[in-house]
């Protein structure tokens, strides 16, 4: 209750002339701290698991088989990759079954996925809260996140039971999933708030994401090992920390091994770096969300 | 300074106007003008400043109005406060904590039922979730509606249950500084007042207010100060009674010179080959000046008409307007029981009011003459704007003028005889 906040905006030219200047103003990057960046965060943490309940409780109150859809969807497509990718191509899974093999990869990356489609969406969709109510606007994006969250564990409770299935023992290794769970959320926040802001300026963006999370998909290890020599692979996948995540939670979960460092360490620097950048950007755009919806 | 909860110097907001480039082929198709610098004067074309100048500062615990015509830049104040919009020029300082009623009912998700939502739309005006638990009872009891109704999707509520249950999650927020822009008008007219008495409960409360309204009764009754805007540029601040009366006065001239560009263009009347309105007058028959007509006093208003071929059986109105060119009230002949046989020729009808009760204002009038089967022969819409003056004293907030008589007696009110007729 006891938030009183000062807020003071300032702008470029402090005394205002009667009659308006003739040149365009400079948009006032009116930069606040990081601090008060992050304060605003924690101030606005009930909106954002508000927002996410929200949007869980909607999606799946009034259908038949509510949650079950979180499990349905990847289920249907590892049923799919695993029947027909087995007859069109030889996959080197190493000892390891194919459907856990492609579970394992898909439901992660599902949980990217809905992620970048939901939050590029998530400020567009709630144009009457960015233009009609003050909050962090970060709370939009973060909330689909969350939202798509809510599926990545509902889907992971059919992963532990295809484990039990197939007698794969769980090892210590289980332990550092967080380490790589943060990795892929420092990746897709900034993801999403990049898509999120540029498709409120130009909703191209909301038809591009489309079909680039589609040829993403096939340049990420989900279904199907790369191990290509191929110069352009090796670098998409070096570029593509969803590469190195989704091979990470196999080598955790079902190899029970410790990830490979050497393909982690660039993922966490391009996802801090993203972030960092996206963040920044995001902040200093922040002011025209409200006009330019 | 640390009186003032809002304070607005010299700020200055700019808009774009017309279409920007919204997707990346136009941003690309923009790049060479951007380059060569060309754009600097077009972009100088398409922005238009909403707000110019604008300083002014609110008090704590005061209840500020903004006044003025739509689009005159009232709500980008509000937003400016509120921090969704930031100025191009100037300085805004605002202190406490902000809740803003701009839309009723932000956020709520159609699958949801009305408790649920009462969370979500209260996280979104800002309450924790504990803070919502706590007030829930309030809100519930407030917006009237049953656990039966609370518990079901808010798909199935109508355009009222829905308004009345995002405005009682907004009064209940309790912030330092409420901002609400026009929406006041919710729901029947109970809900209405009960909204009203709440609004005037926040204030006793001490929350400072800054209130948007066209509802130019309420700014006057429930502001102190307040602020008139006509093109971004202000008027004011001053008293609230001022400023309504400076901008009563205001839209008046501007309704008369509309009015009047549109009398030449004919636009505002109907006539038809049987018959025409031929002239208006109006005055107070005390004095025999139309200037005299003034609330509380005598008014006659006299419609003079030419009808070149019978009109039979025929029913004449005389409605009164506010400004928003909606009918307040009106004088039907047939509703007051008087038969008209047939209209030929020239002739006027001779409108008597004993008491005009209507506040000092100026009122459009609304003539129409009807025939036998309803259809309009004549009209005259919005032609002729009565001016009322201000006349018997009603109190400063009333919105009309009820004609009476004060007595008062000793005794014991059981023992009294009712009186046998109204004296005039």
């Amino acid at each position: 209750m006891e938030n009183r906040t000062e807020t003071t905006i300032e702008s470029t030219s402090p005394n205002g002339e009667m009659s308006p200047p003739m040149y365009a103003a400079l948009p006032q990057r009116a930069a606040r701290s990081f601090r008060d960046i992050l304060q605003e965060q924690l101030r606005y943490r009930e909106l954002l698991f508000t927002l996410a309940w929200r949007d869980i409780r909607s999606r799946y109150k009034h259908s038949l088989i509510g949650i079950g859809w979180a499990v349905f969807v990847p289920v249907v497509l590892m049923v799919v990759f695993g029947t027909v990718l087995a007859k069109v191509a030889i996959i080197d899974t190493g000892d390891i079954p194919l459907p856990i093999f492609i579970y394992c990869g898909l439901v992660p990356w599902q949980f990217f996925e809905q992620s970048v489609i939901r939050g590029t969406q998530s400020l567009v969709v709630n144009r009457n809260l960015v233009t009609k109510i003050y909050f962090a606007r970060e709370v939009l994006p973060f909330a689909a996140i969350l939202t798509a969250g809510f599926d990545f564990l509902i889907a992971s409770t059919v992963l532990v039971a295809m484990m039990a299935w197939f007698r794969i023992p769980v090892t210590v290794m289980v332990l550092l999933l967080p380490v790589v769970l943060l990795i892929q959320l420092v990746f897709t926040a900034g993801v999403v708030l990049l898509f999120s802001m540029t498709n409120l300026f130009y909703r191209d963006v909301g038809q591009i994401i489309s079909v680039m999370t589609r040829a993403w998909f096939f340049i990420t290890p989900v279904a199907y090992p790369i191990r290509s020599e191929n110069l352009l692979l090796r670098t998409l996948n070096i570029a593509n920390p969803m590469s190195p995540v989704i091979n990470s939670y196999r080598d955790l979960i079902i190899r029970g091994q410790l990830p490979d460092w050497n393909s982690l360490y660039p993922a966490i620097a391009i996802s801090l770096v993203l972030l960092v950048i996206a963040w920044a950007l995001f902040h200093l755009n922040e002011f025209r969300f409200a006009e330019s919806i | 300074m640390s009186e003032c909860s809002i304070i607005f110097d010299h700020v200055g907001k700019k808009f774009r106007r017309g279409e920007r480039a919204t997707s990346i082929r136009d941003l690309i198709v923009n790049v060479p003008r951007r380059l060569t610098g060309l754009s600097e004067k077009r972009r100088g074309g398409e922005t238009f400043w909403a707000l110019t100048d604008i300083s002014f500062k609110v008090n704590k615990g005061e209840c500020f109005g903004i006044v003025g015509p739509n689009g005159a830049g009232k709500s980008t104040i509000l937003k400016l406060a509120s921090n969704i919009l930031r100025p191009n020029v100037g300085k805004i300082s605002v202190s406490g904590r902000v809740s803003t009623l701009i839309e009723l009912g932000a956020g709520f998700s159609w699958e949801l039922t009305g408790y649920e939502n009462i969370i979500v739309n209260g996280a979104i005006l800002g309450l924790t979730r504990d803070e919502v638990e706590e007030r829930r009872p309030e809100i519930v009891d407030f917006s009237e509606l049953d656990h039966e109704a609370l518990n079901t999707p808010l798909k199935y509520y109508s355009s009222g249950m829905f308004l009345r249950l995002g405005f009682s999650v907004a009064v209940f927020t309790k912030p330092d500084i409420l901002l609400v822009d026009e929406i006041l008008a919710v729901g029947d007219m109970s809900f209405r007042l009960k909204c009203n008495e709440k609004m005037s409960e926040i204030r006793r409360n001490g929350v400072t207010i800054v209130l948007v309204s066209h509802d130019l009764g309420l700014i006057r009754h429930m502001c102190d100060r307040a602020l008139a805007l006509n093109l971004g540029r202000q008027i004011g601040p001053d008293a609230s009674g001022t400023i309504v009366d400076m901008y009563q006065e205001a839209v008046r001239t501007e309704a008369r010179s509309k009015l009047e560009a549109r009398v030449t263009g004919e636009t505002a009347r109907v006539d038809s080959p049987r018959a025409k309105i031929t002239d208006v007058r109006w005055y107070n028959p005390e004095t025999g000046s139309a200037s005299g007509v003034r609330t509380g006093h005598p008014l006659v208003i006299e419609v003079g008409y030419s009808c070149p071929a019978a009109v039979v059986n025929p029913s004449f109105q005389i409605a009164f307007a506010d400004q928003s060119l909606e009918n307040i009230t009106g004088c039907i002949t047939k509703m007051s029981g008087m038969e008209i046989g047939e209209l030929r020729g020239d002739g006027c009808f001779r409108l008597t009011i004993p008491s005009v009760g209507l506040a000092a204002g100026c009122y459009p009038l609304k003539l129409t003459l009807f025939d036998e089967l309803g259809q309009i022969c004549a009209n005259s819409s919005c032609e002729y704007v009565l001016d009322v003056r201000p006349g018997k004293f009603i109190s400063g907030r009333a919105l009309f003028y009820q004609a009476h008589r004060w007595q008062h007696l000793r005794g014991v009110l059981e023992d009294m005889d009712f009186i046998q007729e109204c004296p005039r």
